[in-house]
């Protein structure tokens, strides 16, 4: 009932604008005048009607301005109509503002080139006046310049869009040192990430220590927390949006960067000049070289052969190539893989007897998409997308003992699960007036899912194949959004409606979401927003540590599509025209999350994949403190986040709510960039929070396994855990400073950046370990004990701190 | 020597040039020492909360093998452990020529073990649908437990246990007496399936009827007997089994779920032969005990298997022993009545 209210509320306002009057339409696109490439979120700006747009992710803008031309005077006479003048101001981050002035004689197509700036001298007189964060309808929502996401020092020097994220209100970091976000006390797989607008599974490399998102191909992040727009879907709790640069249109240009254990190659150019242009970005860590070069190599003693083989490392690329046909048409074609492989493997070779023991984890996430972009008229923009995605995991152990060539003994264990999504979509924004917006989208994914293959080979047993089960499942979504400025009150309003049908259940989701947005004053809005989201495609995952096991399962009979609600209100403000400050409260409720069973993991052998998971509701809210400056020779941004999330499953932890294990109370952060000369920046992050809700043990006790009457006793050490996340690690702080070396030649750019990670060398736990630690020896004591000798060993707990105080040098060189 | 101001300016700039270009060189000299010298793991004991005392119970009522309870305290980490010495065990240092003892944390060694966090005032009672049954008695061989081997289960009553000891909470649990699902069949198939890799082994076979409604388990346990011909000594010897019927929840039990009130026909893997070396003079008979239990029980032994198969995994979150007592920790199983077949093996 409350959805049909929203929909009908919804078509009065379409109805009421699609009958407004008609105006002249400016449209055309926003690019860097040296590359080509083209701007995302440029503010265009007609001063004189004071209306203002944003443009697209394609760099593309269209603008209504109201039918009054301009007298001899230069004053705009609503007695004649036929011509008038548009006083344009377009501005973005790190670009010099351009004004211009169009005469108008209809609708009008114009591409805007903007020239970067120097920041240090012209920042204060050019800073941005529109769409600045009072200005947007859109709340929850917070976009982070590439230049500063590459600036920051994270480990190994390796700019991490992901860890960038992390330190923002509302987004905690997963374990320490890893990419994974949680986003306003979402899990993990409730993150939307989108690369080019093409879902990525996994967004993590090297066991969640990096992103897939390499910081040299992008040219734009954003990052959504709530009030989701109605074109975003299929999660509950954000939609991180990156985007791939086109590549030069005008020159080549060769960026390669060296890095302790990684390296980066970056190729762009025109193919066609201003027409057809490439970027093909590729990287990979040589982890593998010292480990099997100088470490654990061949050992040879005693007619003995220990060879141990350490293939570590991983790779990805990033290919584009886009061509703009005419001024109407545009095509992209988009390319990513990346691919990880931890393997260890060692033999022990005796004159007659071999043993392999060994163990590897290798995934890949691929992604292909073909973009066409399409402006049947200066008002209406389609884009239309065809897409692949998938991602891979396998995970194997083996050991295997042979005495001459006999094989006397062998366990192996294969692990396999995967995701493959065909999908097709459309999206249609069209500019109905000078202020009114309407976007309508359909798309429909195909998904075949492989939940979860297990395949074990264990001498004595038969060959067993576990669950391996393919699913197939199909969803559609349509959805329609439409925005309108009334003076100081804006509004986003939209509907999606979604179908999911697998193969023995189909489930359908009406999703209403709203924006709203009052200007107090020019430069203060207060804002609001609801958005019910609805997650067909879930991921088991251990919430133990951020490892790349995560299944993904369709819903199925029996097992739910994840559902949320979330309200959140607002105030923004921007300060001395550089300064971005919002205040956010949200309160979060999230339905039919799914986990593992207690006692199943991703290598527990039941044959019905379904049997391991469990469902159960979450539940979150907070407080979100945000300054944010985005430019100048001081920037960066401040945050800090008071929030609680809770789970409660009926199968686990008695049925009782328990803290989510990344319920943090407390964040806080600061990100700061300082030039202190032309060619020199200073940069540090601290980062301090509350400690993980864990699962420690807290007893234990030995126990007879079974009492049998034919002897054969056997004496269990059973370890008994308390209440679901019941511990609190302690607090997670870090400072991580660096410094950027910048020299710009005739011929080619260089860049040092020097740094250190965790410059204090605080100890932030990485995992915890049972362990049996013996304090003396416990075999031939040459006399009785007496009862105080006796007591000589404990069980003790151990905090595994894994990333210490750790430095970072990375060169990197443009041509 | 002097300078124009220009040329001053010019000397102060290659100055400068040269410092940025010494500071960088040691700022990444500097950098990759400190990489060189950085341990990449560094570990801290750690201060858990203490948790009240409590009494773990591991308890079953059969019809076969008596009514047993092993009662012991949990303790917590960082509790130091108390070590029994065996004395049978003692060997001679040739050093000194006195008996050296050996301190055993394991259990099974040369056939004696060793139960630690024994409660030794524990009262255990059990109940027969509410009224007083029995009071258990301790025992200590093997191990120290307590026992009653005169009652009897009635199917279809409901059972109670309490157990009491100074300082520690009250443990009680419920279950109800299952009826005797007896084997149908029992079959020992000696090298009945081709592996892969070790050729032809053997297999045991059984066939059962489970009742309609009653949520049940089965329990196999298959032990070597083996007699020296010449002085008559028994030694026993158990044998593993493994899981090669995939409905199986672990290697030795298995649920009704799939086949609840249908004959069913378990398929166990026996891996006997490793045990038949050095047999000279033996004869060695395979006896194979099927009995039912509590779905409790099962999902007892189904939490410890993944919690040791999951052990030291930092894939998983920690597996909770599934318990059905309260006041404290363990299982209250009932199970019923076997059935038992030996097989000539040599």
């Amino acid at each position: 009932m409350q959805n049909k209210h929203f929909f009908i509320f919804l078509l009065f306002f379409l109805i009421q604008n699609l009958t407004a009057q008609k105006n002249y339409t400016i449209s055309g696109y926003v690019e860097d005048e040296s590359s080509g490439e083209r701007l995302i979120g440029a503010a265009v700006y007609d001063s004189t009607a004071r209306i203002g747009t944003v443009t697209n992710n394609y760099g593309y803008f269209n603008l209504s301005i109201p039918l009054k031309p301009l007298n001899t005077e230069g004053v705009r006479n609503p007695e004649e109509s036929g011509t008038g003048v548009a006083y344009l101001r377009i501005s973005y981050i790190g670009y010099q503002t351009e004004r211009t002035t169009i005469n108008i004689r209809g609708d009008t197509t114009l591409n805007i080139k903007l020239s970067t700036k120097n920041t240090l001298q012209a920042v204060e007189v050019n800073a941005q006046k529109e769409n600045r964060i009072e200005d947007r309808v859109q709340m929850s929502q917070v976009t982070i310049p590439i230049e500063q996401i590459k600036r920051m020092p994270m480990i190994l020097g390796e700019a991490d869009v992901l860890k960038s994220l992390q330190f923002l209100p509302g987004v905690k970091a997963g374990t320490e040192g890893t990419s994974g976000i949680q986003v306003r006390g979402g899990s993990q797989d409730q993150n939307l990430f989108l690369l080019d607008g093409v879902p990525i599974y996994n967004p993590t490399h090297f066991a969640g220590f990096f992103s897939v998102f390499n910081a040299d191909a992008l040219k734009n992040v954003n990052l959504i927390k709530g009030g989701f727009p109605a074109r975003f879907g299929g999660r509950l709790s954000s939609v991180v949006e990156v985007d791939t640069k086109d590549g030069d249109k005008k020159k080549f240009h060769a960026t390669a960067a060296i890095g302790l254990l990684m390296s980066k190659l970056t190729l762009e150019g025109p193919i066609l000049k201003d027409k057809i242009s490439y970027m093909i970005s590729a990287r990979r860590t040589y982890f593998d070289i010292p480990l099997n070069g100088v470490l654990n190599n061949k050992v040879t003693a005693d007619g003995r052969t220990e060879d141990n083989s350490n293939n570590i490392y991983f790779y990805d690329i990033n290919g584009k190539i886009n061509a703009r046909i005419n001024d109407k048409n545009q095509l992209f074609l988009s390319l990513y893989q990346g691919y990880d492989v931890f393997d260890k493997l060692s033999i022990i070779t005796t004159a007659n007897s071999l043993s392999r023991n060994g163990n590897g984890i290798n995934f890949q996430n691929r992604i292909a998409s073909l973009r066409w972009n399409w402006q049947p008229t200066n008002r209406i923009f389609v884009n239309t997308t065809a897409y692949y995605s998938s991602y891979k995991l396998n995970f194997n152990n083996l050991y295997e003992y042979r005495y001459d060539t006999f094989r006397l003994q062998k366990q192996s264990l294969n692990y396999a699960t995967n995701v493959e999504d065909w999908a097709l979509k459309t999206d249609v924004d069209y500019l109905i007036n000078n202020t009114s917006k309407l976007r309508i989208g359909l798309n429909t994914i195909n998904h075949s899912f492989l939940p979860n293959e297990i395949k074990t080979e264990i001498t004595g047993q038969n060959d067993t194949t576990y669950s391996n089960k393919s699913e197939k499942a199909l969803e559609s979504d349509g959805y329609i959004e439409y925005e309108r400025v009334y003076k100081r009150f804006k509004t986003n309003l939209g509907v999606r409606a979604s179908y999911f049908q697998s193969e023995n259940k189909s489930y359908f989701a009406l999703q209403p979401r709203l924006n709203l947005s009052f200007q107090l004053s020019p430069n203060t809005a207060l804002k609001g927003s609801y958005a019910q989201t609805t997650q067909f495609i879930h991921t088991l995952t251990n919430d133990a540590l951020g490892l790349p096991t995560d299944s993904w399962i369709p819903s199925v009979s029996g097992i739910l599509p994840a559902k949320s609600e979330q309200i959140a209100l607002g105030f923004a403000k921007t300060i001395q025209d550089n300064y971005e400050f919002s205040v956010e409260t949200y309160y979060k409720t999230m339905n039919n999350l799914v986990a593992y069973q207690e006692g199943s993991s991703f290598l527990s052998p039941d044959p019905v994949w379904e049997r391991k998971v469990v469902q159960g509701n979450g539940e979150s809210y907070g407080l979100e403190f945000l300054m944010q400056k985005k430019e100048g020779r001081l920037s960066g941004w401040m945050s800090y986040t008071l929030a609680k999330s809770t789970r409660q499953f009926p199968e686990i932890n008695d049925g009782i709510a328990y803290p989510f294990k990344y319920d943090r109370r407390h964040e806080f952060s600061i990100v700061a960039m300082y030039k202190i000369r032309p060619n020199v920046t200073l940069s540090a992050n601290w980062f301090f929070a509350t400690g993980n809700a864990i699962t420690l043990p807290t007893s234990i006790y030995n126990i007879p396994l079974n009492g049998l009457p034919s002897g054969g006793i056997e004496i269990l050490r059973v370890i008994d855990y308390n209440k679901r996340n019941s511990y609190r690690t302690v607090p997670i702080h870090r400072l991580d400073v660096g410094v950027e070396f910048y020299k710009k030649r005739k011929n080619y750019e260089r860049k040092w950046h020097v740094g250190i990670y965790n410059a204090y060398n605080r100890g932030n736990p990485f995992f915890f370990q049972f362990d049996f630690v013996p304090s003396q020896t416990y075999r031939n004591v040459k006399t009785i004990p007496t009862l105080e000798q006796r007591l000589i060993d404990t069980y003790k707990i151990k905090q595994i701190n894994l990333i210490p105080i750790l430095p970072f040098v990375s060169f990197e060189i443009k041509y | 020597m002097n300078h124009s101001i220009a040329e001053s300016k010019s000397i102060n700039n290659q100055k400068f040039k040269n410092m940025k270009s010494l500071f960088r060189s040691i700022s990444f000299i500097i950098s990759i020492f400190c990489l060189s010298q950085c341990s990449f793991q560094s570990d801290e004991l750690i201060e858990i909360p203490q948790s009240n005392p409590e009494l773990a119970v591991y308890a079953d009522l059969s019809n076969d093998n008596g009514f047993s309870a092993y009662v012991v305290r949990k303790r917590v980490p960082n509790e130091p452990i108390e070590w029994d010495v065996n004395l049978n065990d003692s060997i001679v240092d040739i050093k000194t020529n006195k008996a050296v003892y050996t301190l055993y944390q394991s259990t099974i060694i040369a056939g004696r073990a060793v139960l630690f966090d024994y409660v030794k005032d524990a009262k255990v009672i059990i109940l027969e649908d509410g009224k007083f049954l029995t009071e258990l008695k301790p025992e200590f061989y093997p191990l120290p437990h307590y026992v009653n081997y005169d009652k009897k289960l009635i199917a279809g009553k409901k059972y109670q246990i309490e157990v009491t000891a100074s300082k520690y909470p009250k443990v009680t649990g419920e279950q109800m007496a299952l009826s005797d699902i007896l084997a149908d069949n029992i079959e020992y198939r000696k090298n009945s399936y081709q592996s892969r890799d070790n050729g032809l082994l053997s297999e045991l076979f059984i066939r059962f009827k489970d009742p309609l409604g009653e949520n049940n388990s089965y329990l196999t346990i298959a032990s070597l007997i083996k007699t020296n011909r010449k002085n008559g000594k028994i030694d026993f010897q158990k044998i593993p089994l493994y899981k090669t019927d995939p409905t199986s929840t672990t290697n030795n039990i298995i649920s009704d779920r799939s086949f609840n009130g249908e004959s069913y026909n378990w398929r166990l893997g026996a891996n006997i032969e490793p045990y038949l070396v050095d047999t000279v003079g033996i004869d060695i008979q395979l006896e194979v005990n099927f009995f039912p239990i509590n779905n409790d029980l099962e999902k007892y032994f189904r939490t410890l298997e993944f919690r040791d198969a999951n052990y030291d995994n930092p894939f998983t979150e920690p597996v909770t022993p599934y318990y059905n007592v309260k006041g404290g920790l363990g299982i209250f199983s009932t199970s019923g009545k076997s059935t038992s077949k030996s097989f000539i093996i040599k």
